[in-house]
């Protein structure tokens, strides 16, 4: 499968879950919508599966994670109750958070896995530096808001001295670390496009 | 894409125009819906689940393909899981279907 074939076969996928989107916002089409939204994850999924195969050929360990994660969600999905819906949804995106995390570990310590050049050019690292940053948020704020709703953790607002300037101090490490990890010039890695 | 183009650019064009899409689709949403749509837009945060995929099916395998099995573990829980959660939440809003035209709100 060339690379212009799977672009193409990701917009199919994209349209599916815009289409899936606009289903959800309707009570007619809302069934429509979901079913329109796991016909785009699963030619995303099946799409991703021959790109690996054709390259590398190791999509067992892939079929292994797919059926363990899928088994396991599944269940979750059909025990609970409808009460418990809100918190279940923030629980599931606290995974997404934390995937994104591991694939941005993941993608530096291999990134031919990726397609990406060998020293990786500060672009791609200013992206894995973002999908890094996004996704730790997810999580923890996903956690939060899982325990809140679920009544585990106070609803309350924790507020307490200095919080304004401890959340500045960190807003302000972390976008240094993710403009010192982008630019930095290293023997590895120079801070060039090329 | 026209020649030229930094690739960095040609993803932020999507980005953006990616964000008005999702503003304009969700904006006339039925309250009654909030939840489902929410739980259906979880699920599809786990199209991840490609990234994760590249990773856990490098030519050599190492401790970098285990970091992007649990990735692909965890994106599977939220894929399998968020969409048959909302097949079950429209499933109740369908018996309740009569009534909540009248009722559309919580």
């Amino acid at each position: 499968m060339t690379a212009n074939q799977v672009a193409l076969w990701y917009l199919v996928a994209s349209i599916c879950f815009i289409l899936a989107l606009k289903g959800l916002s309707h009570p007619s089409t809302a069934r429509r919508g979901n079913i329109l939204g796991i016909a785009g994850m699963a030619i995303a999924v099946v799409v991703t599966l021959a790109l690996v195969y054709s390259h590398t050929r190791n999509v067992g360990m892939i079929l292994a994670g797919i059926a363990v994660g899928g088994i396991v969600g599944a269940i979750i999905a059909r025990r609970v109750k409808m009460t418990q819906m809100p918190e279940l949804v923030a629980a599931f995106h606290s995974l997404v958070g934390l995937a994104a995390v591991l694939i941005a570990i993941s993608a530096i310590h291999d990134p031919a896995a990726f397609g990406l050049h060998v020293p990786i050019p500060s672009g791609n690292r200013l992206e894995l530096f973002i999908g890094t940053f996004i996704g730790a948020i997810t999580f923890s704020g996903s956690v939060i808001a899982f325990g809140k709703l679920s009544g585990k953790i106070r609803s309350a607002p924790v507020v307490f001295a200095g919080q304004h300037m401890l959340n500045l101090a960190l807003a302000v490490a972390m976008i240094g670390f993710g403009i010192w990890f982008s630019c930095r010039p290293t023997s590895r890695s120079g801070c060039r496009t090329s | 894409m026209a020649a030229g183009v930094d690739p960095i650019v040609f993803y932020l064009i999507i980005f953006v125009l990616a964000i008005f899409v999702g503003y304009h689709v969700v904006w006339s949403v039925t309250p009654a819906l909030h939840t489902p749509l929410m739980s259906v837009t979880n699920a599809i945060s786990g199209i991840i689940l490609v990234g994760a995929m590249l990773a856990a099916g490098p030519v050599a395998f190492d401790w970098g393909g285990w970091v992007g099995v649990l990735a692909v573990a965890l994106a599977s829980v939220n894929v399998f899981g968020g969409f048959l959660v909302t097949q079950r939440m429209l499933e109740m809003f369908k018996r309740k279907e009569p009534g909540a035209k009248a009722a559309g709100k919580h």
